[in-house]
């Protein structure tokens, strides 16, 4: 490469850099963007008078994983600075507390729709329990909040999937093609249930909430119960070619409906103990920080 | 500083990041670019500090009062006189060898335990 297109290539990736800081937080951007930018110009050049252009690969390539991460980070701890406060906790106990509802609807309905409200408003539950926990739940907390909601938004993205590439459709004709495709709901509902018992387990260490500290817990492990329930009473029998609701069994018209009651019961208290601690007596802690 | 930290009754546990760049400046005052290199030379590139991650690391410390920005610039001719530069504060300086000390005590046990192959070396 002569010094032409070097600079022609530093001149791009330098350009490139900076179109990329946009996921960071504005306030980070303001303060450290100039610097962010000369730093990364720097190690260009350093980059390439050392190793050419394999160096300069290496170099993007790192700053790219550097950048995600720490974007991430930065966006986390920037939210938190709003998400621990007694109005999201409120929001997010009266969003468990409905979400209960449709737990108990879904299973004695059947009704994709409330199964859809339920997983909605299960996030809102969520965010509700991890802000009570106030950044006193450490990296187990946010491991458990962040499974959480990935094991909560798989389903729904399963669900929009399911209905618009006309698989559900499919379900009547072809029951063991589906089976695949519905294999996500378990899986991604045990994700759930390992992210609701890790930030049970954050709350019960962080003894946050006061009252009930078994509850978050209690419902990560019946997440995980319903989750195994889904798989006996759903995906058994796709998978050998049969609907689950063909014929009469144990599983779906009794323990299936069960299951979803206990969770609906489980959701329903963890709403009402974060709309009851939600008030003054909530105590505010900063995040703790590097 | 966290309450703790200042009170001195547990010194708080730093990311290999924070050490190194505060190992960096040990040394005196010093730029981004100059610690990243640093830090990279003094692990034999085994740590490389992205920009992310050395100004967010940065961003943590000054918020936490355990390094500050300097005012002094060096002569704007041999230097860019937009860089910034950071040097340790007093509770900086504490927390770094706090941190240093605790890593020479769980070397000792090693070398106690005779992991180490060559102590000198260590």
């Amino acid at each position: 490469m002569n010094s032409f297109s070097l600079a022609n290539s530093l001149s791009v990736s330098v350009r490139l850099y900076r179109a990329l800081l946009v996921a960071y937080p504005k306030t980070f951007r303001d303060d450290y963007e100039t610097h962010m930018v000369q730093v990364f110009r720097n190690s260009f050049r350093d980059a390439y008078h050392c190793n050419g252009m394999p160096g300069v690969i290496d170099l993007w390539l790192h700053t790219c994983a550097d950048l995600f991460v720490t974007a991430l980070i930065e966006r986390i701890s920037e939210g938190s600075q709003y998400m621990f406060s007694p109005k999201v906790i409120l929001w997010g106990g009266l969003a468990s507390l409905f979400g209960g509802l449709f737990w108990m609807l879904t299973g004695l309905s059947n009704s994709p729709a409330a199964l859809v409200l339920a997983l909605v408003l299960g996030l809102g539950g969520l965010v509700g329990l991890y802000s009570r926990q106030a950044g006193q739940g450490g990296k187990l907390g946010l491991a458990g909040f962040a499974l959480g909601i990935i094991g909560t938004v798989l389903p729904l993205a399963a669900i929009w999937w399911g209905f618009t590439s006309g698989l559900v459709a499919n379900m009547k004709r072809d029951p063991a093609s589906v089976a695949p495709w519905a294999f996500i709901f378990p899986l991604a509902l045990v994700i759930s249930g390992i992210g609701l018992t890790l930030l049970g387990l954050a709350s019960w260490r962080a003894k946050t909430p006061h009252g009930w500290r078994g509850l978050p817990l209690g419902l990560g492990l019946l997440s995980i119960l319903y989750s195994l329930t889904i798989w006996l009473v759903g995906i058994v029998p796709l998978s050998q070619g049969r609907l689950p609701w063909d014929t009469w069994n144990f599983g779906f018209y009794v323990l299936y409906p069960a299951v979803n009651v206990l969770l609906g019961l489980g959701w329903m208290g963890l709403g009402l103990m974060l709309t009851t601690e939600a008030g003054p007596q909530v105590t505010q802690s900063p995040p703790a920080s590097a | 500083m966290s309450e703790t930290a200042s009170g001195g009754k547990t010194p708080p546990t730093l990311t290999p990041a924070a050490f190194h760049i505060m190992l960096v400046l040990a040394d005196g005052e010093n730029h981004g670019y100059a610690i990243m290199r640093e830090v990279a030379d003094h692990t034999g590139g085994k740590m490389r500090l992205g920009p992310g991650s050395l100004y967010g690391t940065i961003k943590r410390m000054l918020a936490d009062g355990w390094i500050e920005e300097s005012d002094e610039r060096p002569d704007p001719e041999l230097d860019d006189e937009r860089r910034r530069y950071y040097r340790l504060t007093g509770v900086g300086l504490k927390i770094v060898r706090a941190e240093a000390e605790r890593l020479e005590q769980l070397v000792n046990i090693a070398r106690g335990k005779r992991l180490l192959r060559n102590p000198r070396s260590v």
